[in-house]
């Protein structure tokens, strides 16, 4: 199923920092696993007939927080890619699913296979989860939430500290 | 009090008919633009002209040639018919599919997701379904989520009327954690146009403005840019380029098309702004109470009398929303929902001026190539009979609507002198629309008519004057009918009676637009006064009564047997509510007391019609009086008119004192009055001939002293005093009302009404004589038809 990891943490992510938009999780997820950008931009025309019309309210991190997961899988699967470096080379090779002939990506991660990450890895992801949240525009505090919660949602890390809490 | 119909239904209506009259307008003069359609039309007059009985018609029987010509011209007519039939059956067809897939294109344009119960939404889903209860809805909507709609808390209520939607935008739902007050209001906003049954009207009237500019404006461009294709590119006939300037008026059509066009697309915004705010205001009654710390936006509407009819262009703006402030308004005080704006009555009238234009040329070319007929007002009168009741009819609902949105739930005296002025200016502008377009057209068929269009627009405006009177005559009737707060019953029966009471006026009006001479509505007051003495009478008093000469088409309106029943029914709504009425106060007294007064004055005019003959074998020479072959008016025609004059002068002192004695119901009683009087007068009639019979007053040979009575002609007479009576008894009612104000405030100190106290035990019932009267008045009616019929003839003989 594409995206499923990402929808996983994704959804995991946004119980713990927006939980008030879990509600309307499953549909956008879906909508950002069909064409991202459009969700992303939320520039969807409405007030059409019969509307309210316009009521502008913040707007909804999810389809953010899902970029910010699939950025940071797509970070851990890239050097075993592009590299092949050795060491994690066998390890990504159990990780990774290929499907076809195409490139695996963050789609093709399995949960199971992240439980392996050292602190270090972690670490990284986190640095990476922080720089792609500030990119989409996010304040620093929501971008290091959202890192805690990605680093946090990963398996194997972090399982002392327990989710963030928002501010 | 219960609430009249909504603004919706008025502009629903007026979308309809706006797109009606476009269409066919379009329709009708584009049949040339279509090179098949030119062919077969020149092919079928070429066939009739082929035929010498035609083409060479026998001096002596031209009757004959016109019938043979209209039977061979009649296939060009239908054919036009049947284009614009189907151009009209396109139309309805595309606008039905347009509103069919509607609920597919706002799934497909928004991505919408069904909202399907999981675990994380199982709770918003069952508040939404309490909402739902809350708003009455038996059936739940099918709730969509629109998850690209991260930004915005909006929602959106469509679909079939066997499958109810509302989208969500994703931003919506987050607020049901956020801001869970704005959440239920706009999802209570939404279930409320499901109650208001919006959806249909709504997606309804998107689809016919895009069906209008499918099917009618934009193969307009086409085929006028079509047609400016070089001949031989577009037909056979090497004429054709030459001849379709006079055939059709493209620069005319274009610049109409975008007028109607222009219109279409206001009045399909003031629908969905209308909608939006009775959502916001039905919303807000099943939504929890505002705080009252909470002001909110400012009120934009002053309670006062000045707010009740607005102009309010800045506020309501052009677009599908209605202003923020103009919504809070409307949700703190629901009533403003129903106040009609001025621009509404003015589009109204426009519009039905369009529609009277569209029949116009649809009705000419039936009396023209169907029937073979030149120079008939008979097209005018069925266009004016069609459009009279529903303007009325509107006028009606408007005022009603005002009395809802009033503070005090009454019609305002400036409610009646601003709201049918303005209904009428409109009326002259869609009428005067073609003219308008006209001057800025240089093509040879409107240089060859440019001639004429000032004069045109010139009756036009001089004939706004007798229908801005008619519209306050109807509004000030209603006022007083209903008593200024109309029930749904009352309403609705006041409404009935002013379009029927309405018809046979508006009828003549209309005709009298297209009538030239002294019939156009243009010279109203000049001919009243055009009547003179009948020749050789000395004495000077039998005048002739000129406005009979001057106003043909009001012979429209005195042998129509629809007249005396709509005037019968303006007394009757209001004698019926006040008769059957068990509040104290209501007026019996006076009701019982009008047919009395009005009996009272047609046995004076029988009086004077006994002494008439006496008086004028006195005073006119033998000569004069046994004249009865002269040309011109003879003696026996002046003696009826003389006997008339009295009559009419009886109803209007009726109708006055009438008036001027009560203090409600005036218009009602005063023609309830003048009614009676004209029956007994009519009755009276008979009496006066005979005794002129008796002293041998015109005839040269001793006759019978005996009544002569002929039903019909009795009908016809009625129709004749009630007719020039109602024209007396108009400026006497008012007249009547000052002076009985005037005396009542000089006379004695203000005290209980009389009407107020127990009603006199009545001499006669008043339910008897109104029941008689009905049934003289029925009688009459049915009598004038065959009078009526030969008359209608008349006039669409051409």
């Amino acid at each position: 199923m594409p995206g499923r990891v990402v929808a996983d943490i994704g959804h995991g992510v946004v119980a713990d920092v927006f939980p008030e938009e879990l509600p309307v999780f499953a549909a956008v997820s879906s909508a950002y696993f069909d064409d991202p950008d459009r969700t992303l931009s939320g520039k969807d025309r409405n007030g059409g007939p019969l509307g309210f019309g316009l009521v502008e309210v913040t707007a909804l991190m999810t389809p953010a927080v899902l970029w910010v997961v699939q950025v940071v899988l797509q970070h851990y699967t890239q050097p075993y890619i592009e590299k092949g470096a050795d060491g994690l080379r066998s390890r990504a090779a159990r990780l990774l699913r290929r499907r076809g002939k195409g490139v695996p990506g963050p789609d093709d991660v399995d949960a199971e296979s992240l439980r392996a990450l050292t602190p270090e890895q972690r670490a990284e992801l986190r640095d990476v989860a922080v720089d792609a949240a500030r990119r989409r525009g996010l304040s620093p505090e929501q971008a290091e939430l959202i890192a805690e919660a990605i680093v946090h949602r990963i398996p194997g890390a972090g399982d002392e500290q327990g989710p963030p809490n928002r501010p | 009090m219960a609430m009249p119909p909504a603004g919706t239904t008025t502009r629903f209506i007026m979308l309809i008919t706006l797109v009606m009259a476009g269409g066919l307008f379009t329709f009708y003069e584009l049949y040339f633009l279509v090179p098949g359609n030119w062919d077969h039309f020149i092919s079928v007059f070429s066939r009739c002209f082929a035929d010498p009985r035609i083409s060479v018609p026998d001096p002596d029987d031209f009757e004959r040639a016109r019938r043979l010509l209209a039977v061979c011209q009649a296939p060009a007519f239908y054919d036009k018919v049947a284009w614009i039939g189907w151009g009209f059956l396109l139309l309805t067809a595309v606008a039905a599919l347009l509103y069919g897939m509607h609920p597919v294109w706002i799934r497909r344009r928004g991505g919408l997701r069904p909202y399907v119960r999981d675990e994380d939404n199982a709770e918003v889903l069952g508040y939404l379904d309490a909402l739902r209860s809350r708003m009455g809805l038996a059936r739940a909507p099918a709730w969509f989520v629109a998850p690209r709609s991260i930004r915005t808390g909006g929602g959106q209520a469509f679909g079939l009327p066997w499958r109810r939607c509302v989208r969500l935008d994703a931003g919506l739902i987050m607020l049901y954690t956020r801001d869970r007050a704005l959440f239920r209001t706009v999802v209570l906003h939404e279930l409320a146009h499901l109650r208001n049954r919006d959806v249909d009207k709504t997606y309804l009237t998107i689809a016919i403005w895009w069906s209008f500019v499918a099917v009618v404006a934009v193969p307009l461009l086409g085929l006028v840019g079509y047609a400016a294709l070089p001949g031989p590119t577009v037909t056979r006939d090497a004429m054709w380029s030459e001849l379709v300037p006079y055939m059709v008026d493209r620069p005319h059509n274009v610049g109409q098309a975008l007028v109607v066009a222009v219109l279409v697309y206001l009045v399909r915004n003031a629908i969905l702004r209308v909608r939006e705010l009775h959502a916001d205001a039905v919303g807000t009654a099943y939504d929890e109470p505002v705080p009252a710390a909470d002001p909110g936006p400012p009120d934009p509407g002053p309670p006062g009398r000045g707010a009740a009819v607005r102009w309010s262009w800045p506020r309501f703006g052009l677009g599908t929303h209605p202003a923020p402030e103009w919504r809070a308004a409307v949700r703190r005080r629901p009533e403003l929902l129903w106040r009609p704006t001025l621009w509404e009555l003015a589009g109204v009238g426009v519009v039905a001026g369009l529609l009277g234009n569209s029949l116009d040329l649809l009705v000419r070319g039936l009396f023209l190539d169907a029937f073979g007929k030149l120079n008939t007002f008979g097209g005018e009168a069925a266009v004016g009979a069609v459009l009279g009741p529903p303007l009325t009819a509107f006028l009606v609902v408007s005022l009603w609507r005002a009395a809802a949105g009033d503070t005090g739930h009454r019609i305002r005296w400036w409610h009646c002198l601003v709201q049918p002025p303005v209904l009428a200016l409109g009326v002259l502008a869609g009428l005067a629309l073609p003219l308008l377009i006209h001057s800025f057209n240089t093509t040879p068929y409107a240089l060859a008519s440019s001639r004429v269009w000032w004069g045109d627009l010139g009756i036009l405006v001089t004939a706004g004057v007798p229908l801005v009177l008619g519209g306050v005559l109807v509004a000030w009737w209603f006022r007083s009918a209903t008593r200024g707060t109309p029930s749904a019953v009352h309403a609705r029966w006041s409404m009935v009676a002013a379009a029927t009471a309405v018809f046979p006026w508006f009828l003549a009006w209309y005709v009298s637009l297209a009538a030239d001479g002294p019939s156009s509505g243009a010279n109203p007051a000049i001919g009243c006064w055009l009547g003179g003495p009948v020749s050789g009478d000395p004495a000077g008093f039998f005048w002739t009564l000129g406005c009979a000469q001057a106003f043909p088409v009001l012979n429209l309106v005195e042998l129509n047997p629809v007249t005396l029943p709509g005037l019968a029914l303006l007394w009757l709504v209001p004698s019926i509510a006040a008769l059957r009425g068990r509040a104290p106060g209501r007026g019996r007294a006076s009701w019982r007391r009008a047919p009395l007064v009005g009996a009272a004055g047609g046995v004076i005019v029988i009086a004077a019609g006994v002494a008439l003959p006496h008086w004028a074998r006195a005073a006119v020479p033998e000569a004069v009086r046994h004249d009865l072959g002269a040309e011109g008016a003879n003696f026996d025609l002046a003696y009826w008119r003389a006997y008339l004059m009295i009559a009419v002068l009886a109803q209007a002192a009726v109708a006055l004192v009438t008036a001027g004695a009560a203090r409600r119901d005036r218009p009602g009683l005063a023609l309830l009055a003048a009614s009676v009087t004209a029956v007994v007068a009519t009755a009276g009639q008979i009496g006066s001939y005979t005794v002129a019979r008796c002293v041998d007053l015109m005839e040269t040979r001793p006759s019978r002293c005996l009544p002569e009575v002929v039903a019909s002609r009795l009908a016809a007479d009625l129709h004749t005093v009630t007719l020039y009576g109602l024209l007396a008894v108009i400026p006497a009612v008012p007249i009547g009302v000052l002076a009985g104000t005037l005396w009542r405030r000089r006379s004695r100190p203000p005290g209980p009404s009389a009407e107020g106290q127990a009603d006199p035990r009545p001499p006669v019932p008043a339910g008897a004589v109104i029941g008689c009267l009905v049934v003289v008045t029925v009688t009459a009616a049915v009598l004038v038809i065959p009078i009526a019929w030969l008359n209608w003839a008349r006039w669409g003989a051409g």
